[in-house]
């Protein structure tokens, strides 16, 4: 499971190859977790995080044959955690939190409500597959669960999501 | 995936990742290379706590052969850095009870080690946060070295949460903690 070797300290400079791959997957990383957070602040925390913990071990990460699959790994879980404190402190921090962002966009807003009435679960294995690209075994080797359940939880997804997105206008345009 | 496809969802995911990302800053590789070089500090600052820690317990333990590890077979070797490919096996916890970090001091008197097997070293290691669930885990390789005091540190590439895990491990494989290590 663990292929490793360097027995020196982490460096904090950063070796070659990772500032190319940091830059390139940066943004798309943080596009998935806000999709999944709701939150782009910390979706950009929870990416940073991930890529500060990738920086030390790149040495290493840089032999595997998809590195970006450890960030991503590290990233989810990470969002996976603060996913759980945030849904506790949601309310306390929207009451609270002042609002020096931009709001999003009217589009942003109805696909992160519609996403956030999701089960955990399902909203990952969405984000994962429309955002990430991720193939059903990937999605089935990162949640630890068949391939049928990832089908299944995508279906269920899909059909949430279309319910929550349509347009009434759509539905009865003479309406 | 075929019959997952979606016309709809793909192009509402499609704009989403598009104006999502135009929202996004620009990637801050400074701000990274901060973020680690200050578990880097951390790190260091455990380490150092560590090694004060295994000097005392000898202190406090009468260990003079608490440590007292065999000439033939310590896998860093001459107590400087060593073994680099160090292939452990290693065995954590059971499942089920809560895992409690750190060392847990005691002035029981283990075993002293023989010799060192670094193919059969066994501690407990928490879960980190890639997935890795606290169990039995097997390092296809590792480094390791003697910081003194019957200290070890293991580069073990499994403790991803850039702070280092200390507790006792077993580096002879008689089933008995015997001596103090650091898993970074």
């Amino acid at each position: 499971m663990i292929t490793t070797g360097e027995a020196q300290a982490p460096r904090a400079d950063p070796v070659p190859g990772f500032e190319e791959f940091y830059a390139t997957h940066f943004t798309r990383l943080i596009v998935q977790m806000y999709a999944y957070l709701g939150d782009l602040p910390q979706a950009q925390d929870v990416v940073q995080e991930a890529f500060a913990r990738a920086l030390p071990r790149w040495k290493r990460l840089a032999t595997y044959d998809d590195p970006l699959a450890w960030v991503r790994r590290v990233a989810w879980n990470l969002a996976t955690s603060r996913w759980r404190a945030l849904r506790r402190f949601d309310r306390f921090a929207a009451q609270h939190r002042p609002d020096h962002v931009p709001p999003p966009s009217a589009d942003i807003v109805a696909l992160h409500s519609a996403l956030r009435a999701l089960s955990p679960r399902l909203r990952r294995a969405i984000v994962m597959h429309y955002l990430a690209g991720m193939s059903l075994a990937e999605i089935a080797d990162h949640e630890q669960v068949a391939v049928g359940t990832v089908k299944s939880w995508l279906h269920r997804g899909r059909t949430a999501l279309a319910a929550a997105l349509t347009d009434p206008r759509e539905e009865h345009p003479h309406g | 995936m075929d019959d997952l496809s979606d016309p709809r969802l793909d192009r509402v995911f499609s704009e989403y990742a598009e104006r999502a990302a135009a929202a996004v800053p620009q990637p801050d590789l400074a701000r990274v290379q901060a973020i680690a070089a200050r578990r880097r500090r951390i790190a260091v600052v455990a380490t150092t706590a560590a090694v004060a820690a295994a000097v005392a317990i000898p202190a406090v333990a009468q260990t003079t052969d608490l440590f007292a590890f065999g000439p033939a077979s310590h896998g860093p070797g001459g107590g400087g850095l060593g073994s680099p490919t160090v292939s452990a096996s290693l065995s954590t916890d059971p499942w089920g009870s809560e895992y409690s970090p750190g060392p847990v001091l005691t002035s029981a008197r283990p075993e002293g080690i023989e010799g060192t097997n670094w193919y059969n070293v066994t501690f407990t290691m928490p879960a980190n946060e890639t997935g890795c669930a606290p169990g039995r885990v097997t390092f296809e390789s590792a480094s390791a070295a003697l910081l003194g005091g019957g200290l070890y540190q293991i580069n073990s590439g499994y403790n991803s949460s850039g702070d280092p895990f200390v507790g006792y491990g077993d580096v002879d494989g008689d089933g008995q903690t015997d001596a103090v290590l650091v898993v970074t």
